[in-house]
Formats: C-alpha cells, structure tokens, sequence
C-alpha cells in the first residue's frame, strides 16, 4: 500500500468525526486532526480505534501520543504493517 | 525454605485498656479513653482532651524494680516494657534467669521519641550548671531505644534489640520487620511493638500545626471522630503495643497459643513527591503500598474481610477509603468491613500502629468486628465510595479470615499488613 | 497558569460511544476505569476524568509547547467527590496540578492550575456559546463543546 492509497482509506475514517466537513476535500499530509478538522479530541481515541480494526494493527500508546496529524498516522500505519509482515 | 510465621502472644497498654482483658472489653464494647486533659488546657493549648493509660503506682512497680523508678520519667518506656512484658507472657515463655541471653528472641520496639519529660528535666538542670547531677539514668530513659534496651534486659533477648522510628506508621513497620527477620530464619520469636510518651511536650507540637480537635473541649468522648462529617482533627493519645511473633515451627513445638498468621506486607514512601510533603499522603504511593501488600502476602483484593484503617478523623479519612478503594478495586456494598480503633483511642501516634495491630488480632482470633463510635454523621464524600453498612457502628459477631492493617505517617510514609486466621 | 475544559453531556453522549471496545483502555489507566465501572453514574465519570485530563493538559502543551496525545500519561489522583462537584489532581511526568469540577445535567466543567491558591482566584463563566465576543474580555482559558462555552479568568 502506497501513501496515497493509505490516505484514501483514512480519509472516511476521519471524515466521521470531523467537524469542519469541508476541509476533508482538501485533506493532504499536512492536515492535522484538530485544528484543521476540528476533531474533538475525545474522537482521536475513535480515529485510533477505527484505523486499527481497518488496517489490522494495534496502535500502542506511544504511537498514538504522536498522532496529531495525517502525516503521523500515515507513518505509523506504515510502520505498523511492516512490522506486521515481517513477523 | 522461608519460616511461617505467627503471632503467639500480645500485650497492650491504651488509653481505654491496660492489659488484653481490658483492652478487648473496651475494644468490643466501643468504650473511649479519652479524657479532659488540664495539663493541655492550663499551658493554653488549643486542644483540651488526650488519651493517656490509667496506671495506679502498684502496677508499674510489677514491672519495674524500686531502683530502676527512682528519678523515673519516661512514660513511653513504662508502656513499652509493660505491654511487651505481658506480650511475653502471654506467649507462654519464661523469664530467662540463668546466665544466658535466649539467642533466639530479639525485639524490635518502635518509639517516636522517648523520656521527653526526663529529657526536659535534663535540660533545666544542665542549664542551671547541674550537670554532674543529672544521674545515672538519664540516657537509658532518653535514648530513642530506651524501650528496647529495658525489655532486652528484663527477658534477657540475645538475638536483636533495636528501636525502629518512622512517625505513626512506627508500630506496623516494627511487625513488619520482626516478620521479616524470622521469616529470614534469623530469628525465632521477637517481640514487636510500639509505645508513644505522654504529655505536652510531645502533643504540643501537633496542636501548634492545627491538626488537633479543639471542638470538642467539653465533650472529650465525642472528640475523636473519624470518617464523620464533623471530624475535626485528631485527638492526641499515648501507649504501647506488643505482639510476640513466632516461627511457626516453633509455636506448634512448643503448643503455644496462635491468635492469627502473618502473611507479610509492605512498606514504602511517597517520597514528597506529587502531592506528598511532610504531612500529605501521595495517593499513588498508598495505592501502591496496599495493593503490593496483597502480592506479597499471596492473596487477592477479593479475600481480604476487614480493614483496619489509619483513618485519624481528619479531612484525609475521605481521601484514604477512596485509595483502599481503589488499590483493592472494590466499593459500595463490595467494600470490605473498616473500622478505626482511634475512634475510641485517639491517635496513639508511634503507638497506633502496634495497639490497632493489638485489636485487629483480637478480631481475627476471636471472630469479631469492634464498632466505630463517632461517625454517626458519616462522611458525605466516604458515602459516595462504600456503603455505610460497611462502617460498623455495632459490634459484629463474624468469622473473619483475613484482615488488613494498614498506617500513613509524616514524612509521606506507608505501611500495610495482612493478617490471616490460623 | 490555568487551564479549562467543558464537556457537554448531550454532545458527548452523541459523539462519543465510549462503550465502545478498546476505547476506555487507551484514555483511562486501571485504576480510573475502576472509578468509571463502579460509579452509579459511569457516564459522568467518564466525562470527568476527562475533562480533568483535558483541563491540566491544555496547561502543560503552554508551557512546553508540545502537542502529544497521551491521555493515559495524564494520572488523576487524590480525586473527591462531592455532590455537584469534585477535586482532585493531575499527574503528568513530574508535573502536578490541581484541578477543581462542576458537573450538572448539562455539562461537566474543570479548571486545572499549577497551585492550588490559583483555583480559588480563578473566576468562571460558562455561558450558551453564540458569538466571539467574548475576546475583547481576555479570558486566560477558553473551552467550548457543544452548546457552552467556559471561560476561565484569572
């Protein structure tokens, strides 16, 4: 999986919890979850939980302290999947 | 392999109670030893009621030889030798008086400070350049380990004699340690214990920093009230406790009595961190404290039937039920029995540890639950964690099979014990 | 240095299932979740510690300038419950702070400060949120969620 088909399957998992709906059209890897998509931070958990059971990862703690932004997540996603496949 | 260990004998010397039978009856039966103290209200302390032990002069000289209570005034140290002696005998041993020490018995007799009204005579009289008079006496009443040292020497222990010191948790780190050391196998019995001197030159300090009761100046019974809406402070209050801990081995040897097993404990600090200081709990360290009390004792949260709490009847009492709450992971009707033996006692200070361990042995080996007096007005936030038929406030009479102790002290200091029934 | 949050309960009652499988794991530590599961009221527990979390957090990101999301790094400790409030404290690495709630049908609302002195000097609005102009009146910490808006002045 490439980044920009990664991004096409986080794109609906984020654009459930934000608030401002317009800026998901314009989501980039520069995005970032609360201030651009104005996703409560209550929802992050959800963001989290839903990009698990997508991608068939878990996302420990330390990972998910850094997820802030669509760049972040996509590169622990990534990590993630490696590390899976390589098991 | 690691020695059983078991509790064969105890002594108590407490405001409501000198000696087991009395102490039990006071205990069970809910009866406080607290009193109008004149010496507090004369020297214009805010607080008028402490709790002192009820000696009449015969009964100490059944313990003390006429030359050892000339110039004697270290109340702590009559309290500590009187409640280990009875411990003793109660145990069932003699009284060594042949020429060798029992290498096998040792004492490990906690105290706060020691002879601090001989220690003060001392000082008037070196000051008034009468320091060649100050007496044969004055160091074995002061030194911190006074206690210890007359208790070795009237049972002739020839295995460790020291005091340990760490504020009110003092009594539960002394049985701790004594469980420690013949668990170890380097011991067989010790006694261990505890005693707090009487008087305003140790209470005075703790009414200076406000954390003593001054409302109930005229009620002194009503004065300690822990867990209730109007708990205002503690209640200072003096004694000793002791307890003769045995390898079990040697108690089945020798057909001694068992009142209850000490499975273990723990201890630890806070470290003033956090919210710890000086005077505060850091709740994560008393969490830690209990819930590492349970592992190393072997059981489960689940098992344990009765607390008996610190729980001195300041604005912490709310605070502490919720950390027992939330170590142990039970609430509400789920909660554990609890009571607090200062309801009747007061804070006994270095002695609460080892005179609360007194009465929750007591429980255990005779099936019952003493009553918490004081608290009819409980708490609304102890309300919101446990049920208030967990507070008892009539004697229970109920098997128990564990129970578990715990004591909080100055300096951000944690102890928890848990006893078993044998 | 203060620090607010608000949570409105209807919102959060929509927006968050917080039922949901894994998702009390990765906010609350063990001993919180016995908190949440043995409340009469999980939902406002839940809300809460929440809140307390958000209150203290948005105090430590000022400071330090950085953004993590690490709710379960933020401890809630000392916690007392009263009947339309709580106290209680944040632990976060080696920091600490105090945190003071309201909670009623509607919403549960914290501050979170350094010192303890500083939550009784803390003055609070909470209003139903319809415009900005609440700007001009330098608040020192501003939450809003849902239907209110909480201001917090020093």
């Amino acid at each position: 999986m490439n980044n920009s088909e990664l991004l096409e399957k986080l794109k609906p998992i984020v654009a459930n919890y934000a608030h401002n709906k317009e800026a998901i059209d314009d989501i980039t890897e520069h995005t970032d979850f609360i201030n651009d998509l104005k996703i409560n931070s209550a929802n992050l958990v959800d963001v989290v939980l839903d990009i698990e059971e997508e991608f068939g990862i878990e996302i420990d703690n330390l990972s998910m302290e850094k997820m802030l932004t669509v760049s972040a997540a996509i590169e622990i996603i990534e990590g993630k999947l490696k590390e899976k496949n390589d098991r | 392999m690691d020695s059983r260990v078991v509790i064969t004998g105890m002594g108590v010397v407490a405001p409501n109670g000198v000696g087991l039978d009395a102490f039990r009856k006071a205990v069970k039966n809910g009866i406080s030893g607290i009193r109008h103290d004149p010496d507090m209200e004369r020297l214009d302390f805010s607080c008028h009621i402490t709790g002192k032990p009820e000696l009449s002069t015969e009964l100490i000289s059944e313990y003390f030889t006429n030359l050892e209570l000339r110039n004697f005034n270290a109340s702590g140290i009559t309290y500590g030798v009187m409640a280990g002696m009875d411990a003793w005998k109660d145990a069932g041993m003699e009284i060594s008086s042949g020429e060798e020490p029992d290498w096998d018995s040792g004492t490990i007799f906690g105290a706060g400070t020691s002879g601090i009204a001989r220690f003060r005579e001392a000082i008037y009289k070196t000051d008034e350049m009468q320091g060649r008079r100050l007496g044969s006496t004055v160091v074995a009443q002061t030194m911190v380990s006074g206690v210890s040292a007359y208790l070795g020497g009237k049972l002739g222990l020839g295995n460790q004699v020291t005091t340990n010191s760490s504020a009110c948790i003092t009594g539960a780190e002394s049985i701790l340690l004594a469980y420690e050391r013949i668990k170890a196998g380097r011991a067989v019995r010790m006694i261990a214990g505890s005693t707090s001197d009487s008087g305003p030159y140790i209470w005075g300090g703790f009414d200076a920093m406000k954390v003593c009761n001054y409302k109930h100046n005229d009620d002194p019974e009503a004065g300690s009230r822990p867990m209730s809406a109007s708990a205002s402070g503690f209640v200072p209050s003096s004694g000793a406790g002791a307890l003769v801990l045995e390898s079990l081995e040697s108690a089945i040897a020798r057909g001694a009595k068992i009142y209850a097993e000490v499975l273990g404990g723990h201890i630890n600090s806070g470290g003033q961190r956090g919210t710890g200081s000086m005077t505060a709990p850091n709740s994560t360290a008393v969490q830690r404290c209990i819930k590492n009390a349970i592992k190393e004792a072997g059981i489960t949260a689940a098992e344990i039937d009765v607390i008996n709490g610190h729980l001195t009847a300041t604005s912490k009492d709310a605070l502490e039920i919720e950390n027992w709450s939330i170590a142990l992971q039970r609430k509400g009707a789920d909660f554990p029995y609890i009571n607090s033996l200062k309801s009747t006692i007061g804070h006994c200070l270095s002695a609460s540890g080892s005179i609360e361990s007194v009465a929750s042995v007591l429980q255990i080996s005779e099936g019952f639950i003493f009553p918490n007096i004081n608290c009819e007005d409980l708490h609304p936030e102890i309300k919101t964690v446990i049920d208030s038929q967990r507070i008892p406030t009539k004697l229970l009479n109920k098997d128990i099979n564990i129970l578990a102790k715990a004591s909080f002290g100055f300096g951000d200091v944690n102890a928890c014990l848990i006893f078993k029934k044998y | 240095m203060i620090g607010n949050d608000i949570v409105d309960l209807l919102q959060a009652d929509k927006d968050s299932n917080w039922k949901r499988k894994g998702y009390l794991d990765k906010i609350f530590t063990e001993e919180e979740q016995f908190l949440i599961s043995s409340d009469m009221h999980p939902a406002l527990m839940v809300w809460l510690l929440w809140s307390m979390k958000e209150a203290a957090y948005k105090i430590n990101s000022r400071v330090t300038k950085l953004r993590t999301f690490a709710p379960i790094k933020l401890r809630c400790n000392n916690l007392i419950i009263r009947k339309c409030g709580a106290t209680g404290n944040i632990l976060y690495e080696d920091e600490m702070y105090f945190t003071s709630s309201a909670f009623n049908e509607d919403y549960v609302h914290t501050i979170a400060a350094i010192t303890e002195k500083d939550l009784l000097l803390t003055d609070i609005k909470i209003t139903e949120h319809t415009s900005n102009e609440y700007r001009s009146s330098n608040p020192a910490s501003v939450s809003h969620h849902g239907r209110f808006l909480a201001l917090a002045y020093i």
